[in-house]
């Protein structure tokens, strides 16, 4: 008896949810990344560099694979300095503040 | 403000729930995995992407791709077949990767979405139902907006705006084509999928027609008076190719507003253009699924939440790629993949009880000016309160006056990027 | 350098029905738009149109937020006399733009 009662109760909440428009920064899963399978927080922004990075290294594209949080952050930092190169990462790494700059090159530190 | 009050009573809601029913977020996660179905329409670069990014972040769920065609042929690169420097072979792509990964494809039609009763309805028969849909249609023609172009005369004058048979029909054309013959290109006025594709075809047909029939020349006839990465590709056109290419603005009578198949004549409001390949880029709208599901506007276009991704006019279905209203992204593969995976992100965070999170997107458009030279537009966005924007500062076109080494990177780093967000997409 | 197009026939019979066409190229910005940052993009239209034959009104129009870009209008008058049509467009800052073609009718 209890069972369909509570399936309606979380049919409702989805429902809700999927309402709902709301959405904060501060608003982070604080659970450990291993009880997460999908991105959380920052980390959602790195799903824009994927799309062209990856571990294997191309012609024109670098790998990120093997660096160090510190040689990405300097790369990206460099990038990001007005009126320097041609590439379309210098057109990117200028739309993200510093902090965030910060948890991308930990992000794909980690990942690797 | 609004939204924060909102916020504050679902949470009390939700609480009120959780302290009657002793429901936990945990449990709200547990029947998400354990339980949730997710179905995809389209197995383009969004629905491929979304399918596999779903099943990533929420193994258990069951995650259905619905894609009529059993081999998908990508736009992006399709202008360098066009150009005679690609094969179609190397525009196409499978779905055995995602079967591996445990994603259902059904090879068949979405014919009906009913929103109510969650379900989507194939031209097989069956009926899936669904806790979240995720829609990738694409985008489909306007047929008879432009007057006298219908699916007859698609096949007398190509579109070639969907890659596959109408990319070879264009091609074929261009290499019977005589020497000495007229091309000419009529380009919608946005919005269209693929910004700056008009103006990269353009640019690999008159490299084509001055190697290989000099004495030809393509005039694109255009709605509009300005166009992505302009000035990049009236500089390329002006050094490359004086001779092969002409281009009219809308001001200057270049807006085509009927045309004649048989006789594959064009007519501008003071003009009529005869053409010996006509390729006509005529207007379009969200693949046809969208409108029978109730996601378009009278825009014929998706609205839809930045943030989930979520259809503004139906609950529970998500719209990403081409099909969307998300300026300033443009509707570019590259912006599809990476919708798919920030809706994925939404999905599987709403299926486990959170909130969506807003976040920073980038995206890139290479274009290639001739066979080995690309310029490229990046633009980084924030979806955030549910709306898209620009963030300032960041974002532009390649510059000016570069040197050829410069146009040849951006050119390998296309070749990179394509090889990447088709892996990404297909495996 | 904003484009003018017209179309006006070379030759007439006296008493005969033409049909004229003008184009000018302008961005009648309707005032109701937001750019990419959420800023309201300012009104800019033209106004008013007119056309005189041999300096005598024939045919005018007002234009209002919602004319389209490159706003072309296409009218019919009777050939009378040999002359010229003459085409005005004015915005709303008063700013004018004008060109003319000849006719001749027998």
């Amino acid at each position: 008896m209890l069972r369909p009662i509570s399936f309606l109760i979380i049919a409702g909440a989805l429902f809700l949810s999927s309402c709902s428009t709301l959405s904060v920064d501060a608003e982070v899963d604080t659970r450990p990344a291993s009880e997460r399978n999908y991105p959380n927080g920052l980390s959602v922004s790195a799903l824009s560099c994927t799309g062209c990075h990856t571990d294997t290294a191309g012609q024109g594209i670098p790998s990120l694979a093997g660096r160090s949080a510190d040689q990405i952050l300097a790369s990206l930092r460099f990038y990001g300095q007005p009126d320097t190169g041609t590439t379309v990462m210098h057109r990117i790494a200028r739309g993200y503040t510093d902090e965030q700059l910060t948890a991308l090159a930990d992000y794909f530190a980690e990942q690797v | 403000m609004a939204l924060d009050t909102n916020m504050l009573s679902r949470r009390k809601l939700l609480a009120a729930i959780a302290s009657v029913t002793l429901i936990s977020a945990s449990d709200l996660k547990a029947f998400a995995q354990t339980r949730a179905k997710v179905v995809v329409i389209g197995g383009g670069f969004g629905g491929a992407t979304a399918a596999r990014f779903i099943k990533s972040y929420l193994p258990n769920t069951s995650v259905t791709l619905i894609e009529p065609n059993p081999v998908f042929t990508a736009c992006p690169f399709s202008n360098l077949v066009i150009g005679g420097q690609r094969s179609i072979a190397d525009q196409k792509f499978d779905y055995r990767s995602l079967v591996g990964d445990g994603i259902e494809i059904a090879q068949a039609f979405a014919t009906d979405v009913d929103s109510q009763a969650r379900t989507v309805t194939l031209d097989n028969g069956s009926i899936l139902s669904y806790d979240r849909l995720i829609m990738s249609p694409g985008i489909s023609i306007r047929w008879g907006a432009l007057e006298g172009y219908d699916r007859a005369a698609a096949e007398l004058m190509p579109h070639a705006w969907k890659a596959g048979t109408q990319t070879l029909l264009l091609r074929r054309q261009l290499e019977a084509m005589e020497d000495g013959g007229t091309v000419v290109m009529s380009a919608p006025a946005a919005p269209f999928r693929c910004p700056p594709g008009p103006y990269e075809r353009a640019s690999l047909i008159a490299n084509y027609l001055k190697t290989e029939k000099p004495a030809s020349k393509l005039i694109i006839l255009d709605s509009k008076d300005t166009f992505s990465k302009m000035p990049l590709f009236q500089e390329a056109w002006a050094e490359h190719y004086p001779d092969h290419l002409d281009w009219r603005g809308a001001s200057n009578d270049g807006r085509v507003n009927r045309v004649t198949a048989e006789t594959k004549t064009l007519y501008t409001d003071f003009d009529e253009i005869r053409a010996d390949v006509a390729n006509v880029i005529p207007p379009q709208k969200a693949g046809e699924i969208a409108e029978r599901a109730g996601v378009t506007d009278v825009t014929g276009w998706c609205p839809i939440n930045a943030t989930s991704f979520e259809s503004s006019l139906q609950p529970n279905i998500h719209v990403i790629g081409d099909a969307t209203i998300a300026n300033p992204m443009p509707k570019s593969a590259f912006s599809a993949n990476l919708q798919a995976k920030v809706c994925a992100a939404s999905v599987a965070r709403l299926l486990s009880g959170e909130d969506v999170l807003p976040t920073t997107l980038a995206n890139t458009c290479y274009s290639f000016i001739t066979s080995d030279r690309a310029v490229s537009i990046a633009g980084v966005y924030r979806n955030d309160d549910g709306a898209f924007s620009s963030v300032d500062g960041a974002g532009g076109i390649s510059p000016l006056a570069a040197d050829a080494e410069i146009r040849e990177a951006e050119a390998r780093q296309a070749e990179d990027w394509f090889r990447t967000i088709t892996s990404e997409a297909f495996g | 350098m904003t484009t003018i197009r017209l179309s006006v026939p070379e030759t007439a019979d006296r008493g005969e029905i033409i049909e004229l066409r003008a184009m000018i190229q302008h961005e009648m910005e309707s005032g109701f738009r937001f750019g990419s940052r959420g800023e309201m993009i300012p009104q800019d239209i033209i106004t008013k149109f007119e056309c005189f034959y041999n300096g005598t009104l024939v045919f005018s129009s007002n234009f209002h937020p919602g004319v389209a870009a490159n706003p072309l209008l296409k009218f019919y008058a009777r050939a009378t006399e040999s002359g010229s049509f003459e085409f005005v467009w004015t915005d709303q800052n008063g700013q004018s733009w004008s060109d003319s073609a000849q006719i001749e009718v027998s």
